[in-house]
């Protein structure tokens, strides 16, 4: 297995050392595609010894993901790990969906943030449950957290994988591009720290009522 | 009860209802479109078929809506009609917003030394 691991990071200057200290004990290839930092997260990241690439432009995490994965696949990668660079995920979890990855044969293994107990607010809860359902509605396929960042995917799903939304609605985009070419997803418990920090950085309440109508809006106007 | 005498408005619709269905299927063939979308689509673009065909069957609809004059439809449907194009050109917009990024990507992973595989082979040429 040629693992890399990949961390979307926009202004995470705070952050990011820590997260990519914590992702290079599971794997020497780190790279951080800084979107449009101006808080210098890219010289962190590159002091720490990640790859860094930038975008001039915040094009949204979705993008920023995207341009990694693009980035591991032309580099001769086969598997790759996504993280948040908010520090949210515990790396210690990597093992444990790298196991379920190859033990199920699975093509996109998801931190599930739901699947034990961690302290998650309920506005998050809702939240991730408005996001559950409307890609249920859109793929057909019901998984307990779709909007979770921590994801491995493994060497067909990385191989495939051409995402277009820039935005936070790359999540549902994945699974839509799993159900359509037909990869093995599997859900495994994952632990999350969320801080005041991580809140606010990560997606509103607001903002996730318009990723849910650009979602819907895209699944039928294409 | 669907009536003996056609409008062209009856003839019209249900023509194109059944060809967005089957272009809703053709996508779904070529796989860039899954089949649950497909269903959805044809969910869809049947119920618009069958009220024109059907028009009473918006009874039930007015009586749960209130909407009881035509001219109130009409409103309706000019609101309706309008979000549709308003939707249609933030499509437009985010297709323009996915170039931008493309070319912002390609920046990106050229100032960080990952040529494509075109470059490559290029540059070994």
């Amino acid at each position: 297995m040629k693992l890399a691991i990949v961390i979307p990071a926009y202004n995470e200057a705070t952050r990011i050392a820590a997260v990519v200290r914590g992702a290079k004990a599971h794997s020497p290839d780190v790279f951080v595609v800084v979107d449009g930092s101006t808080d210098g997260t890219g010289d962190v990241a590159r002091s720490e010894g990640a790859r860094v690439l930038e975008h001039v432009e915040n094009c949204g995490a979705g993008a920023a993901t995207m341009t990694g994965i693009e980035a591991v696949r032309r580099l001769g990668f086969d598997t790759v790990i996504t993280l948040d660079a908010d520090g949210q995920h515990d790396v210690s979890d990597i093992p444990r969906l790298l196991q379920a990855l190859q033990e199920k044969h699975a093509d996109l293994v998801i931190g599930n943030r739901f699947g034990r107990k961690n302290n998650i607010p309920m506005i998050r809860r809702i939240a991730n449950g408005i996001g559950n359902a409307v890609t249920f509605a859109v793929t057909g396929i019901f998984l307990p957290d779709t909007q979770c960042g921590f994801k491995v995917f493994g060497p067909k799903a990385l191989a495939e994988l051409d995402l277009k939304m820039s935005g936070f609605e790359f999540c549902t985009e994945i699974i839509r591009e799993a159900a359509r070419k037909r990869w093995k997803i599997v859900s495994v418990p994952s632990k999350v720290v969320y801080s005041e920090y991580t809140l606010a950085k990560g997606q509103s309440f607001a903002s996730g009522i318009q990723t849910a109508c650009k979602i819907l809006l895209r699944t039928f106007l294409r | 009860m669907i009536p003996m005498e056609f409008t062209p408005y009856q003839v019209v619709v249900p023509l194109f209802g059944g060809l967005m269905i089957a272009y809703a299927w053709n996508l779904v063939l070529r796989q860039k479109k899954t089949v649950w979308e497909g269903v959805l689509w044809t969910v869809f673009w049947s119920s618009v078929a069958y009220i024109s065909l059907v028009p009473s069957s918006l009874q039930t609809l007015s009586t749960l809506t209130g909407i009881k004059k035509n001219e109130n439809a009409a409103t309706i449907t000019a609101i309706g009609v309008i979000f549709f194009i308003l939707f249609y050109l933030i499509m437009r917009l985010e297709e323009l917003e996915q170039r931008v990024v493309k070319v912002v990507r390609e920046r990106a992973l050229k100032d960080a030394g990952i040529a494509s595989h075109d470059e490559r082979s290029e540059k070994h040429s």
